[in-house]
């Protein structure tokens, strides 16, 4: 069997790893093209800033394996009747086709932007643009309001001379409860000004036009979200709304053809309903499931979806998933640390967790047991107690 | 280089070398040692980077951080000695040690 498998993030890291150990049989060809060798994208918005350097994300000796072909090319076409991968003038016929082309960040369009000036994160070029244009004098102004904003801007604090957040509402990291992103907000060594909006920029007076007035700026980095590279299954009708469309066992419509990681849009089993995730649990849970079936083992997706960000000296971490509109209940509140249940009525939908490590972690036990009901985890006081009492 | 032997789950003996600075991971990883399944690779967020150190790293190795014993007691029958193996910063003190990856990740 020779497999194509389309990008190389942290689900084809995972594939290739699931694949080699289950004596996979045939050939994996893998097409990549953010540079000659795949790295962690993590640390990229967390530690790289100050190590200035990227951690490799495939191992050497897969880096060489005779069972895997890196070929560093862009696929500008796909034919899954044909089983052709098409890029530049060749191409090259396969059994099947895995696209894991994951998402690029969203540019947006800032009147007098230059591309010195404006940058996004996401790749390592994105990250060394960056490094290449900010020295301790450079004024930083992030775009965004989520996870990424957050995170660049502890990054970067120490080593430039100033950092702004503009959020683009008056509510900092919406994806979270309000309890956990006002304690968040409250060590976030950038200044944050909501609801303000990029007017213009005028790079040769280092001065970014905002809606409520202006500020100095030499750089801007947008983190404003990500759009789906699903471009390649659109026409053979493989997409939907969100990205590709997958069954539970990452199959799409076309039999040879299957998606996986940020790309991929299915029904989740934990939120009930069909949404693409990003997150590095989603890419590990996807790869594993279509491993399996690749294998001859399938089996569907079941995996509760988790979360973290580093933020400073703050971990947050996420166990389930709950949506912008979810009610919101303090279960503990200490010093520096908050547990907040999110829920639909009764029906718990996610643990957000800060600096308790032991709550997210029972949380996540406890919804891969099943349905998580807001009065026992009330009555119990915790997750934690909510775990024990269920095991004795 | 120094270096570090793992046994894994299969009590296999692996050997891998690291840099000082290196995490356990880091060099658990980039020698394909079996049975370390990092799902968050690196970020202290899943437990399933959990070894055991045997008594030769006593007094040589930072003890783990609150975050790090609370993601520990969910680990599949955790000891004294346990690690996750992403919190365990290596120095030139470490060369030549061995460290056993936990039979089962959960």
């Amino acid at each position: 069997m020779r497999i194509a498998i389309i990008g190389a993030g942290q689900a084809t890291a995972t594939l290739l790893q699931t694949l080699i150990r289950g004596e996979f049989a045939g050939t994996l060809t893998v097409f990549h093209d953010e540079g000659p060798r795949p790295v962690q994208r993590p640390p990229l918005s967390k530690t790289f800033f100050k190590t200035k350097t990227a951690d490799w994300l495939v191992p050497d000796d897969l880096m060489q394996h005779p069972q895997i072909r890196w070929i560093h090319r862009t696929v500008t076409a796909i034919d899954p009747d044909a089983g052709h991968v098409i890029w530049d003038d060749e191409h090259d016929s396969f059994d099947h086709i895995v696209l894991a082309t994951g998402t690029r960040s969203l540019k947006p369009t800032i009147e007098g932007a230059s591309q010195d000036t404006c940058h996004t994160l996401r790749t390592l070029a994105d990250a060394e643009a960056i490094l290449k244009r900010i020295t301790p004098e450079t004024q930083v102004v992030i775009q965004g309001s989520g996870f990424l904003a957050f995170e660049i801007a502890h990054a970067l604090a120490t080593t430039v001379a100033s950092v702004s957040l503009l959020l683009k509402t008056d509510r900092a990291m919406p994806q979270v409860s309000e309890v956990i992103a006002t304690a968040l907000m409250e060590d976030c060594p950038a200044t944050c000004y909501p609801d303000t909006q990029i007017e213009y920029i005028q790079p040769e007076m280092a001065k970014l036009h905002t809606s409520k007035g202006p500020l100095a700026c030499d750089l801007i980095i947008s983190a404003i979200g990500s759009v789906p590279n699903a471009e390649l299954g659109a026409p053979w009708g493989l997409t939907d709304q969100y990205g590709i469309a997958v069954d539970a066992t990452m199959q799409t419509a076309h039999p040879r053809v299957s998606a996986m990681g940020e790309v991929a849009s299915f029904p989740n089993p934990h939120t009930h309903r069909t949404q693409r995730i990003e997150s590095i649990a989603q890419a590990n849970d996807t790869a594993q499931v279509l491993a399996a079936r690749l294998l001859g083992n399938p089996q569907p997706f079941q995996a509760t979806p988790w979360f973290w960000s580093d933020q400073g000296a703050h971990k947050l971490q996420i166990a389930g998933l709950a949506t912008r509109d979810d009610q919101s209940t303090v279960i503990t509140h200490g010093d520096n640390t908050r547990v907040v249940a999110r829920h639909q009525g009764e029906q718990v939908t996610a643990i957000e967790a800060l600096n308790q490590a032991r709550e997210f972690m029972a949380a996540r036990r406890l919804f891969e047991q099943g349905p998580m009901n807001l009065s026992d985890l009330m009555q119990a006081g915790s997750a934690f107690s909510l775990l024990q009492s269920s095991r004795s | 280089m120094p270096s570090i032997t793992f046994i894994d789950p299969t009590e296999t003996e692996v050997t891998a070398s690291f840099e000082p600075g290196d995490t356990l991971l880091k060099a658990a990883y980039f020698a394909r040692v079996e049975g370390i399944l990092a799902e968050c690779g690196g970020g202290c967020s899943c437990a399933t980077c959990h070894v055991h150190l045997d008594s030769a790293w006593d007094g040589i190795v930072e003890p783990p951080s609150l975050q790090e014993s609370d993601m520990l007691a969910f680990a599949v029958e955790p000891t004294p000695h346990s690690r996750l193996a992403c919190q365990v910063e290596l120095t030139d003190a470490h060369d030549g040690l061995t460290v056993t990856v936990a039979k089962r990740q959960y």
